[in-house]
């Protein structure tokens, strides 16, 4: 919802650069000291252009507490035309923006109609990147693998998508979020492990599942390795108040003091596929 | 496997209809599953022409919902049918793995940092003023 200025402004921090690491920054900044179920209004005055990182986590927040916005001009447009901060949950709606792909909104409860609303992001998705052989795999396997652990693990029962395509660059942005128990209480709950949020990034991506099966807990260390080895892209996923970052293969984990996301989101950057991919060898 | 049971009798279930074009999540599996139940034939066909990806994570829910239909009393047997090349290898790949799962991985050299660290751009002359700031 728009601000009636009835709460107190609080600026969204503008990142310094289009990477990764940059908008993990202006997230952070953005969010530090505001608790999750605490309402603010956001003020995107010194904000001209969007990326998901940023944009994503903060509309599920204003979701989430009845919080407000205000947009600067230059982005107007952009979230009206993305649905921000609600987003889509049919295959109509999400096909009826002629410029930019909605927000799309996954709802446990949609069971079927989730998949097929997913399946139509992805196909809108690849008719802007573009087909070449063994690209279609590479973009469907990490949003696939990371959207079905939002409902298999963290209890929420909604996932929010948003996605960006950069025609001059040649690059896609996506985003990925819940706001669910995150990975440190899940492990708590399932396992019994009392980890930091950073040993519980570590363990997920050593791909140790909650579950009894052997053969589970692959989706985090998988989808990372097809979106930076496959693709060259780079990664980042956030859990309470840590986040694991790839960019231009030097991985790192960071702490993220005073922050505290509720549940995970994940975001990574991929260039436009110029040659056949095969994702074989990241599939383990 | 029940060799008194009939098993001429076959009918084939177009999962993109049932599902989606793309099947991604684990739990939806349970619409499928609905479905083969409803048949009164033992030889289930999941026919995936129209299926364009399987997740690992589908893949896996597959493969363990026809080893579920095979030890029911109610023998099912599934067969998975035109599936694209890259389905069949999420299929093969996955059922290799549940026989043999891989090890867990090393995490131990990422290096962990303070967001603050992340800001400042690694340079020599940051790396003098770490050295000399006390």
């Amino acid at each position: 919802m728009m601000s009636n200025k009835t709460d107190t402004a609080h600026h969204v921090e503008r990142p310094k650069n289009d990477n990764l690491s940059s908008q993990l920054v202006a997230l952070y900044k953005t969010l530090r000291n505001i608790q999750p179920d605490q309402r603010v209004s956001f003020d995107f005055s010194i904000i001209t252009w969007v990326h998901p990182l940023l944009v994503l986590p903060i509309g599920t927040h204003i979701q989430a507490t009845g919080s407000q916005f205000t947009p600067s001009s230059a982005i107007s447009t952009y979230l009206s035309a993305v649905q921000f901060p609600r987003g889509v949950t049919t295959i109509d709606a999400l096909r009826q923006s002629k410029t930019y792909i909605p927000i799309g909104v996954l709802e446990r409860q949609a069971d079927v109609g989730r998949e097929r609303l997913e399946s139509a992001f992805l196909q809108l998705l690849m008719n802007v990147i573009g087909d070449v052989p063994g690209s279609r795999n590479a973009i469907y396997y990490p949003i696939s693998e990371l959207t079905t652990n939002i409902f298999d693990h963290s209890k929420s029962d909604t996932g929010w998508l948003l996605a960006q395509w950069y025609p001059n660059k040649k690059f896609l942005d996506l985003c990925i979020v819940d706001r669910g128990r995150g990975l440190a209480a899940t492990y708590q709950e399932e396992l019994g492990l009392t980890l930091t949020d950073e040993d519980a990034i570590r363990k997920s991506l050593q791909g140790v599942s909650t579950k009894k099966e052997k053969e589970r807990g692959y989706g985090v260390r998988t989808s990372k390795n097809v979106v930076c080895k496959a693709l060259g892209g780079s990664f980042t996923l956030i859990s309470g108040s840590a986040a694991y970052l790839v960019e231009q293969h030097d991985e790192k984990l960071v702490r993220l003091p005073q922050f505290n996301w509720p549940g995970v989101t994940i975001s990574y950057r991929i260039p436009q596929p110029s040659g056949p991919i095969d994702i074989t060898p990241y599939l383990e | 496997m029940n060799t008194d049971r009939p098993m001429n009798k076959e009918t084939a279930i177009n999962v993109a209809s049932v599902v989606a074009p793309v099947l991604a999540s684990r739990d939806v599996m349970s619409a499928l599953k609905s479905e083969i139940e409803k048949t009164s034939v033992q030889q289930v066909q999941l026919n995936f022409a129209e299926v364009e990806f399987v997740s690992r994570s589908a893949a896996h829910e597959l493969l363990r919902l026809k080893e579920w239909f095979a030890t029911q009393d109610a023998h099912k047997a599934l067969e998975f049918i035109n599936a694209n090349d890259e389905v069949a290898k999420m299929l093969r790949t996955v059922a290799s793995n549940r026989a043999v799962p891989k090890s867990t991985e090393n995490t131990a050299d990422i290096k962990t940092i303070s967001i603050i660290e992340l800001e400042t751009p690694h340079s020599p002359l940051n790396f003098l003023k770490r050295l000399f700031a006390n």
